[in-house]
């Protein structure tokens, strides 16, 4: 079992529904995102063009956070998703220097009590209740929906359907015939670290 | 990967794809390595001349200074504790526990000079001395290199991610540990030290030499390895770290220096020898820093 993306670049409008629903369902704080949509101009007047890349926590299969993690907080579940265990997270930041992605963040305590519009409404007080401040924060690939059956919240909300969450393993799966047919590629191949999320181009 | 004018992007937190600085590691992380490289500096040079004070001054650079920043920059310091549990693949787990061992080693070595534990005379010969001179000098050693171990193991930033960075660190190290030896026996703090100071001025200049031939094969390999460490050399070269680098890194901590201790050669003035300590190790400071501050992340659109 292996739990894995792909996602569709020729449908993505980079609307960033994706990034506020996740933030609706973990609740981040100003400037942290597990996901988002990166812009990208290519070309030159009046040649230009503009196209949007998701980006997201990869899930490595040979992830280098993992490896550089001094405490073993940043931890691999048997379903391939790759979790920061905020207990014994010490802060030190080598896995955000070491994902080749830039898809960690390092949580300073002020975000948690600042909140969006000043001071912590009720929702971000609820959801602020059990994270924790000075430490590494990622996408879990909302494992907490995945475990009841759910697909992530990006997953449900994207309005395109350009992103595709399943079992990698599962050849038979959605999400794995895609990535066979459209000949889906991993992003930033070459530092050899097996990303979970794969892009259709 | 060109923006609209030709020039690569280099981007902040926005929300466009480009390349990307690190921005995490920087004055704390750079201070803990250089004070962990010339404090393991000075303690290997102290074991080779048998400079006992000076071996405990590094000793305490390392456990104090290295230790407390690195403390002060952990997000919770309370766990430190649990840094040591991953030997088998972090470096910095690894680097946590050469540094314990460096420092309980390397305190038994020089004990003897330390007030209270004059009784704690490590007999030259015997298993036992060998025993703990072996082990304080290959801890020293490991934490001497730690830092381009630590940066070097990573495949996220290619400006770090070479081999040639625990080379040039260490020979930062050992060059750090030169000169404050050099300057503890000028200021007298040697007693009867026989040591040839002629000798270790010389191997000053040939460590400050190889420091600048390194640094240039550094840049090089960098500017023909791939777009984005090139990136990074540029930004040293001719970006916003240019003048941190150009007039700290080289002409502060290597021509200035060397230009001091030809002055001393021929003045023997102990004050332009406390110019040539600050001076090269400003240099190595400046340097470790803009290293840092200059890796940048491959963006996604690169292919």
């Amino acid at each position: 079992m292996r739990y894995g993306m792909a996602i569709d670049l020729k449908r993505c409008i980079g609307c960033n529904a994706c990034t506020i629903a996740c933030k609706q369902e973990n609740g981040t704080p100003e400037g942290i995102f597990f996901t988002k949509t990166l812009a990208n101009e290519v070309g030159k007047y009046p040649y230009v063009k503009r196209t949007y890349t998701p980006v997201l926590c990869n899930h490595c299969s040979d992830a280098p956070c993992l490896k550089v993690c001094p405490t073993g907080a940043t931890h691999k579940r048997n379903d391939g998703i790759i979790m920061v265990d905020q207990d014994k997270c010490v802060g030190c930041r080598a896995c955000y220097v070491a994902c080749p992605y830039k898809n960690r963040y390092y949580m300073p305590i002020s975000l948690l009590k600042k909140g969006y519009y000043g001071g912590l409404n009720p929702f971000e007080e609820k959801k602020h209740e059990n994270m924790q401040g000075e430490v590494a924060v990622k996408c879990s690939f909302c494992f907490q929906r995945v475990d009841e059956g759910l697909e992530p919240a990006c997953v449900v909300t994207c309005i395109a359907g350009a992103r595709i969450f399943g079992n990698l393993d599962d050849p038979a799966s959605e999400v794995s015939k895609l990535i066979r047919l459209r000949n889906g590629r991993q992003p930033l191949a070459e530092r050899n670290t097996d990303p979970s999320v794969y892009y259709l181009e | 990967m060109k923006n609209l004018d030709g020039k690569p992007s280099i981007v902040g937190d926005e929300l466009v794809d480009g390349f990307r600085f690190q921005t995490e590691w920087a004055w704390l992380i750079a201070i803990a390595f250089f004070l962990g490289g010339i404090g393991a500096g000075l303690f290997l040079v102290s074991v080779f001349f048998k400079f006992k004070l000076a071996a405990l001054l590094g000793l305490l650079i390392v456990a104090f200074g290295k230790g407390g920043a690195h403390l002060l920059y952990l997000g919770h310091p309370l766990r430190a504790w649990r840094v040591i549990l991953k030997p088998g693949s972090s470096w910095i787990s690894r680097g946590m526990i050469a540094t314990v061992i460096f420092t309980f080693f390397g305190f038994l070595w020089c004990a003897e000079v330390v007030p209270g534990f004059g009784w704690l005379v490590l007999k030259e010969g015997t298993f036992a001395g060998g025993l703990v001179t072996s082990l304080a000098v290959i801890s020293a050693l490991i934490v001497g290199i730690y830092d381009g171990l630590v940066m070097s193991s990573s495949p996220s930033l290619p400006f770090w991610n070479t081999a040639l960075l625990p080379m040039f660190g260490f020979n930062e190290a050992f060059l750090g540990g030169v000169t404050l030896t050099i300057l503890l026996i000028h200021f007298g703090i040697g007693g009867n030290l026989s040591v040839n100071l002629n000798i270790l001025e010389l191997v000053e200049v040939g460590l400050l030499l190889l420091n600048l031939l390194l640094l240039i094969v550094y840049l090089m390999t960098m500017f023909t390895s791939n777009l984005t460490s090139k990136v990074s050399a540029l930004l040293l070269l001719k970006g916003k770290y240019a003048p941190y680098f150009l007039g700290g890194g080289i002409f502060t901590g290597a021509i200035l220096t060397l230009l001091l201790i030809f002055y001393f050669y021929f003045t023997h003035q102990v004050l332009a020898l406390a110019g040539v300590a600050l001076a090269s190790l400003l240099g190595d400071f400046v340097v470790r820093f803009t290293f840092l501050k200059v890796g940048v992340y491959t963006p996604l659109s690169y292919r």
